[in-house]
């Protein structure tokens, strides 16, 4: 059985309500929230939430290296541009998500140089990753050069896909967000792997 | 003569759907997206059926379809929500009858 999971939602104190309803709704089990600049009284509240919805809440922390020790109940991330090389080794231990935070030319290089490490997870966010293909077609330019390599981690089943979503008009069902990001990759054949078990690989192992 | 195999996705659509801005907005991101040669999108056919929006695209252009939908309706302000993907129309409405009445039937519990 899938376990569909969204790794990435931006909840606050106005909109967790509204946003933990609308991925039940979708059938997401699992729910994974930056905690950076929340007070613990509305992470526990946020929690609560979660849990009287049937979803399994998850701590995300967006750090700046990859930890030495990673702490229960949390899902770590070190943003593509932190990542250095002396640190990889430690990333490849410890596992943190690679995050792809943009689509510049930038970030391409660094993307092509981190894909070759074969242990690393990347996680993009669709919305993010929507919205730079709707404004390069919006503002006539190209679109970002990452997507053969979001191909490549896609087939080697190492590319968590989240919605990074901030409100319910952004949650998109499990199987359409599969299916955009295929169809943006122009990948033919469906997989729900990168989805389902690989979050949930990340996930059983934080708990 | 090949038979082409097709897929219907099917959304729900919010009051005040305008079906002609979405079909343009549709097959302009879709050009520049996929290029004005492929020729997919020629079968591809968007109409309301029972309330619902639906893409009738062929197999290989389904993925395609669902992406430019999505960013549609993320930005241009068109609100879509995916229900689900059927192989026929007539399968697809019978399914979203079935989900609705065991939908009521569990409220109703």
């Amino acid at each position: 059985m899938s376990v569909y999971c969204d790794l990435y939602v931006r909840l606050d104190r106005g909109n967790y309500e509204a946003l933990l309803g609308r991925l039940a709704e979708e059938g997401y089990r699992c729910v994974g929230f930056p905690v950076a600049g929340l007070p613990g009284e509305v992470v526990e509240e946020i929690e609560r939430c979660a849990e009287g919805l049937g979803l399994t809440p998850v701590r995300r922390s967006v750090v700046r290296r990859p930890p030495r020790r990673c702490r229960r109940g949390y899902v770590y991330a070190v943003r593509l541009t932190d990542l250095r090389p002396q640190d990889v080794n430690l990333a490849m231990k410890t596992r943190p998500l690679i995050l792809i935070s943009g689509f510049g030319e930038g970030e391409v290089q660094m993307l092509k140089r981190a894909v070759r490490y074969r242990g690393l997870l990347f996680e993009v966010h669709l919305v993010d990753l929507l919205r730079h293909v709707y404004s390069s077609y919006a503002g006539g330019g190209r679109v970002t050069d990452a997507l053969p390599l979001l191909g490549r981690l896609v087939e080697e089943s190492r590319l968590v896909l989240a919605s990074g979503a901030s409100e319910p008009g952004q949650v998109v069902a499990p199987k359409e967000a599969c299916a955009a990001l295929l169809g943006l990759i122009s990948a033919d054949s469906y997989t729900e792997a990168f989805i389902s078990t690989v979050p949930a690989k990340v996930v059983v192992d934080s708990l | 003569m090949r038979r082409v195999r097709r897929r219907h996705i099917f959304y729900e659509v919010g009051p005040g759907f305008d079906l002609d801005r979405f079909r343009e907005g549709f097959e302009d991101l879709y050009r520049y997206l996929f290029g004005a040669v492929d020729r997919s999108l020629e079968s591809i056919r968007i109409f309301e059926k029972g309330g619902f929006l639906v893409i009738s695209v062929s197999l290989g252009a389904l993925y395609k379809a669902a992406l430019v939908a999505r960013i549609l309706g993320l930005f241009c302000g068109f609100d879509i929500r995916f229900i689900k993907v059927a192989t026929t129309l007539k399968s697809g409405l019978r399914a979203i009858e079935e989900m609705r009445g065991s939908e009521k039937n569990t409220a109703q519990k």
